[in-house]
């Protein structure tokens, strides 16, 4: 019969059995996860069963002994390095070491191993330490070998997970180092699929556009960091790169999400997977905006100091050509000698050809000096002419000549102003210039001629510092031009000076010759005692003779106070109404006796009265000279004196058929000590016509002369018949020299 | 090794630290170490301070508990303190924590900071240790185990959890004279004759077995994939008691769950209340997939295991026994109520009537049931015999 109490305690054990077999087998499950330490599991084991140690070995593949887990063992002794397994001959089994822990000291210990069997490796072995043999129903033995079973199965799991997740840590490590590689590098990298969509964006990339990885991942990169004008070729220049064709190295522009551009330098390469495929394009960059901008700016500034040094050394140049030019004008009273030196010097520095037309006066000038350099000869091996310039031309020395302005041509106009040409292949053509400058000679606001450089076609091309330095070059040569033609007029006027003292002196010796004659005729006489008894006659004579050669001094002496006062601005006029025809039929009376003694007819046409207001002496005076110089130059031939007029002018004509005066001394006859003939044969200070000028302008009125040498001359008057201030002046008919 | 205990009734910390210091002092020459074990009525910080005052440099440490006892005396409010003496010990104290943040850490902690204050262990001496975990802060099944792996193999493990009168507010931990919350405290003993312990609770299985299908730390939320709830109430009903959720914690004071040890023993776990979702709280952890039973404890074998724990203590160690320690569950003495006062009886008849005993009622008991490494136990009495 069987024991109820027997089999009340059987099933318990069973329950017990069953209870701890299942808790168990559940606690190994978290031996799956690696990360969940083996000790929990131990310290289960250990709770349930009883044990005062339990120990989960494992050896590696070296023979190394590791604790896997452990319960009942202080901290301490966990830190106990187990000693190296020694080899053993056989098939892999437990592993049989000596552990060095204190726990497992204590006499009396029982310890059940349990090898987990692990195949083809060595054992992992399950040691539990119980402080006596325990009271464990016998079933107990066989639970946790069954156990080690679990354990098996959780170790193969766990090592198999922790090698997968070693894997996978390797494998995040790997690419966090690729990440962080690619982070750190300066470099922008961007990885792209063949299609061109992002695939890698690193920081570098990310600081420079502004955008983040995630808001580009994905996207074709010329859509969006691409400047819309290099999209297209730049997907295209792609398409080639992805074939696996193409550059490697290239440069463009990206936009950032600011919207500036940046200059990158990219160099591209593909990377092929195992087919051999293209799988990416890797690219890496080089921003070189700052680059390429600091070489830009250094070139400009490298530019701008060639510039400057070429500035300064053409600036040093010019100042040397001006020096120089100044040295040749200055050193020599010859100008135009000086001025064909200046243009040889110029075209050795400054031009390959240079002329310098010089007026002479009137409308007509003279080329004086043309100039040509090496190279401007060399281009014309045969023959090349320059025509002198054409006054009426719009451009070029002519214009300058006629306008007295300058002209500059820096670049690219007709060089036909300059007219110069060379026989071509059987025709001539214009030699080109690549750029021109024409100046005036200006000194003292009038043009005395120009200057004109030019440049051929290759050379450096004529800037505004040149512009100047032609023109200071003219100024210089214009100075040196009126200085020297003002010393010629002082040289002449000193000569005209020399001739008039000896003419003056020769005029007035003859009436003090005359003078003294009379004078030692009457004083012999007296001391003689003869005076008394001299014939009347005699004395009255010589009396006469002293009175006539007294009044001809006293005229000449006015003569020279006339022109002293004019010209020192004091003659003083007295206006008041005078009839120019009575005046006129005076004065004609008064030279009644010295036409008598030419034998010279006077028609007189001064019939009608021509009242104004003049000063009536001055107004004498005038008539009294031009009638005097007719009787003089007239060669006893008739004069006619006309005087006419209208309500505003009135008009006094003199008119002789004497030697006449030849054209080119018109202008000369009205200055001081000018006359038109020689003194020798015609006596006189040669002031006549200067007074008469000079008194007819100061009378708001003009003279001028109509003459041919031999023909006689026209002398015509006109003045205004309500005095200087009634009419506008009157413009000299010409003008007395600069 | 001998203790001597002093107790007080007061209510006042400084007359309670008085009485007990100076009753525990009379005539002790050189004491060693104190241990001070009070109920939850004072004010922990105030008492240490006045405890403090009054052991002077005496080392002490202990706990706040529901109730203590000095021989067959039960205080439900006061303080007793046992001063030990004698030159065959070496003693350290430790403390870890927070336990409600890291257990495990604070068990290794607690014993690391104790045996490191302990001097180098003279030869054939052996080790012991008190762990007093606050057992309202964290899980004091991991607080042990990491005092275990801390300690490892070879030692004596006794102790209790810090608590109050089952209300569950706060309790306190003592050591070198200040009162902490949230920690643990351990007590390391290096003595020359080895410690007794002694652990029994005299629970029996009630019920059949059923599998914890699904647990949650200390919380059982499905056995046999029912509610826990529902499993315990089919139990009691099976036996033709009646039970809801109102009057489970009554029941559930009398029906604690068993855990299965390999040797036939059962670790107890003590149920607290019912969650709203059917699932049952308790003191200590329940492991998933063990197969667990309903016990049930009759006054008899409640006194009957403790009169063997105190005998087991006492044939453990050799010799005149120089006082003992008891770690007593509180529940047991709401299951025994006054019989509680028998149950410290048979611990002194046990142990010996001369023999000086102090104790306290427990939130759990720490002790290796039938040897092996230690547990956190429930309803549980742990004795240990201090040799002479």
């Amino acid at each position: 019969m069987a024991d109820p109490d027997a089999d009340h305690k059987l099933t318990e054990e069973r329950l017990a059995l069953l209870s701890v077999l299942q808790e168990l087998t559940v606690a190994a499950l978290d031996l799956l996860n690696p990360y969940k330490p083996a000790d929990d599991f131990l310290d289960r084991v250990a709770e349930r069963l009883g044990c005062a140690v339990a120990l989960w070995l494992q050896p590696d593949a070296r023979g190394q002994v590791g604790l896997l887990g452990a319960s009942g063992l202080s901290s301490a002794s966990r830190q106990l390095p187990i000693p190296a397994l020694p080899p053993r001959p056989g098939p892999p089994g437990p592993p049989r070491v000596d552990l060095p822990y204190p726990e497992l000291a204590s006499p009396g210990l029982v310890r059940w191993s349990v090898p987990i069997d692990d195949a083809g490796a060595p054992s992992s072995m399950l040691l539990l330490y119980f402080d006596r043999e325990p009271h464990l129903p016998r079933q107990y033995r066989g639970m946790v070998e069954r156990l080690g079973g679990v354990l098996h199965t959780a170790l193969v799991h766990r090592q198999l997970f922790a090698r997968t997740l070693d894997s996978e840590r390797a494998l995040q490590h790997e690419r966090d180092f690729s990440s962080a590689v690619l982070d750190t590098a300066r470099a922008l990298v961007i990885v792209l699929d063949p299609q061109g969509r992002i695939v890698r964006f690193n920081r570098a990339c990310q600081e420079v556009t502004g955008y983040s990885f995630e808001e580009l991942r994905g996207a074709r990169f010329w859509t969006r960091l691409l400047p819309p004008d290099e999209a297209a070729r730049v997907e295209a220049h792609f398409a080639v790169l992805a074939s696996g064709r193409g550059f490697e190295q290239y440069e463009n522009d990206w936009v950032t999400r600011e919207g500036e551009r940046r200059l990158i330098a990219w160099s591209s390469n593909v990377l092929r997977g195992e087919s051999g495929a293209i799988e990416y394009v890797i690219s890496t960059g080089i921003d070189i905006t700052e680059h390429r901008r600091a070489e830009q700016e250094r070139d400009q500034t490298f530019q701008r100091e060639q510039q400057a040094r070429a500035r300064a050394e053409q600036q040093e140049g010019r100042s040397a050509l001006l020096a120089e030019a100044s040295g040749l004008l200055t050193g020599s009273l010859a100008p135009e000698d000086a001025l064909r030196s200046v243009a040889e010097l110029t075209v050795e520095r400054f031009a390959d050809w240079c002329a310098v037309d010089l007026l002479d006066g009137g409308h007509s000038f003279q080329r004086i000096a043309e100039a040509r350099s090496d190279v401007l000869r060399a281009t014309a091996p045969t023959r090349m002419y320059c025509a002198l310039p054409d006054l009426e031309a719009p451009h070029g020395p002519g214009r300058v000549l006629r306008l007295g302005e300058p002209e500059f041509c820096p670049e690219g106009c007709a060089s036909m102003s300059l007219g110069c040409v060379r026989d071509g292949q059987g025709l001539s053509e214009v030699v080109e210039f690549q750029s021109w400058i024409s100046v005036p000679l200006l000194a003292r606001e009038h043009a005395l001629g120009a200057l004109t450089l030019a440049r051929m076609k290759g050379g450096d091309r004529y800037g505004p510092a040149d512009f100047a330095l032609a023109q200071e070059l003219a100024r210089r040569a214009a100075m040196a031009l009126d200085n020297a033609r003002l010393y010629q007029q002082a040289q002449l006027a000193v000569g005209l000076r020399d001739e008039f003292l000896s003419i003056a002196s020769h005029e007035l010796k003859t009436p003090v010759t005359s003078l003294q004659l009379s004078v030692q005729g009457l004083m012999r006489l007296a001391r003689a005692g003869a005076l008394r008894t001299a014939p009347v006659e005699s004395v009255t004579h010589s009396l006469e003779v002293i009175e006539r050669q007294a009044k001809r001094m006293a005229k000449l002496v006015n003569t020279l106070l006339d022109v002293s006062r004019i010209h020192a601005g004091r003659l003083e006029l007295e206006f008041e109404e005078v009839d120019l025809a009575a005046l006129v039929r005076d004065v004609a009376a008064r030279f009644a006796p010295e036409l008598a003694t030419s034998g010279t007819r006077l028609q007189l046409h001064a019939d009608t009265a021509m009242p104004g207001v003049w000063d009536r002496s001055r107004l004498d005076q005038i008539v009294t000279n031009l009638l005097s110089n007719a009787i003089k130059y007239g060669e006893g031939r008739p004069i006619e004196v006309r005087v006419a007029g209208d309500a505003v002018t009135a008009r006094l004509e003199v008119r002789d058929q004497g030697i006449g005066i030849p054209a080119e001394r018109h202008t000369r006859i009205f200055r001081a000590f000018e006359r038109a003939v020689s003194s020798r044969h015609y006596g006189g200070l040669g002031l006549g016509l200067h007074i008469v000028n000079q008194l007819v302008e100061r009378l708001g009125g003009s003279v001028r002369v109509e003459s041919e040498a031999g023909q006689g001359a026209t002398f015509t008057v006109e003045l205004p018949r309500r005095g200087p201030h009634a009419a506008a002046p009157a413009e000299p008919n010409a003008r007395l020299g600069p | 090794m001998r203790i001597q205990i002093g107790k007080s009734r007061s209510a006042d910390c400084i007359a309670a630290a008085r009485e007990a210091s100076q009753e525990a002092l009379r005539g002790a020459d050189a004491p060693t170490f104190a241990l001070v074990l009070c109920t939850d009525q004072y004010d922990a910080v105030a008492l240490a301070s006045a405890v403090r005052d009054q052991l002077g440099a005496i080392p002490w440490a202990g706990c706040c508990a529901a109730g203590v006892f000095a021989g067959t005396e039960l205080l439900l409010q006061g303080l007793v303190i046992a001063l030990f003496r004698g030159d065959d010990f070496r003693v350290g104290v430790g403390m870890g924590g927070p336990v409600s943040v890291s257990p495990r850490a604070a068990g290794r902690a607690a014993v690391a900071e104790a045996v490191g204050r302990l001097p180098p262990k003279p030869p054939g001496y052996r080790r012991t240790l008190f762990v007093l975990p606050d057992a309202l802060s964290g899980n004091s099944t991991e607080v042990v185990r990491g005092a275990q792996q801390e300690a490892g193999a070879g030692i004596r493990w006794a102790g209790g959890g810090a608590g109050n009168n089952l209300r569950f507010v706060k309790t306190a931990q003592f050591m070198q004279g200040h009162a902490y919350e949230d920690q643990v405290v351990v007590i390391a003993f290096d003595a020359r004759e080895p410690f007794g312990v002694g652990i029994q609770h005299g629970w029996s299985p009630y019920g059949p077995p059923s599998q914890v299908t699904k647990a949650r730390g200390s919380t059982a939320v499905e056995l046999d994939y029912e509610r826990a709830f529902d499993v315990y109430r089919h139990t009691a009903e099976s036996r033709g008691d009646a039970l809801d959720a109102r009057s489970f914690p009554r029941f559930a004071m009398t029906h604690p769950l068993g855990i299965p040890q390999a040797n036939g023993e059962f670790v107890i776990r003590d149920p607290l209340s019912v969650e709203p979702d059917g699932s049952v709280r308790f003191i200590a952890e329940v492991p998933d997939g063990s197969l667990v039973r309903v016990m049930e404890g009759r006054r008899r074998d409640l006194l009957d295991a403790a009169g063997s724990a105190a005998t087991l203590a006492r044939e453990a160690t050799s010799g005149t026994l120089g006082g003992a320690v008891v770690f007593d569950c509180v529940s047991r003495y709401l299951v025994l109520g006054e019989g509680v006062r028998e149950e410290l009886s048979r611990f002194q008849d046990a142990l010996g009537e001369e023999v000086p005993l102090v104790g306290c009622l427990t939130l759990g008991e720490v002790g290796a049931m039938g040897g092996g490494v230690p547990q956190f136990h429930n309803k549980t009495a742990v004795v240990v015999a201090l040799p002479g």
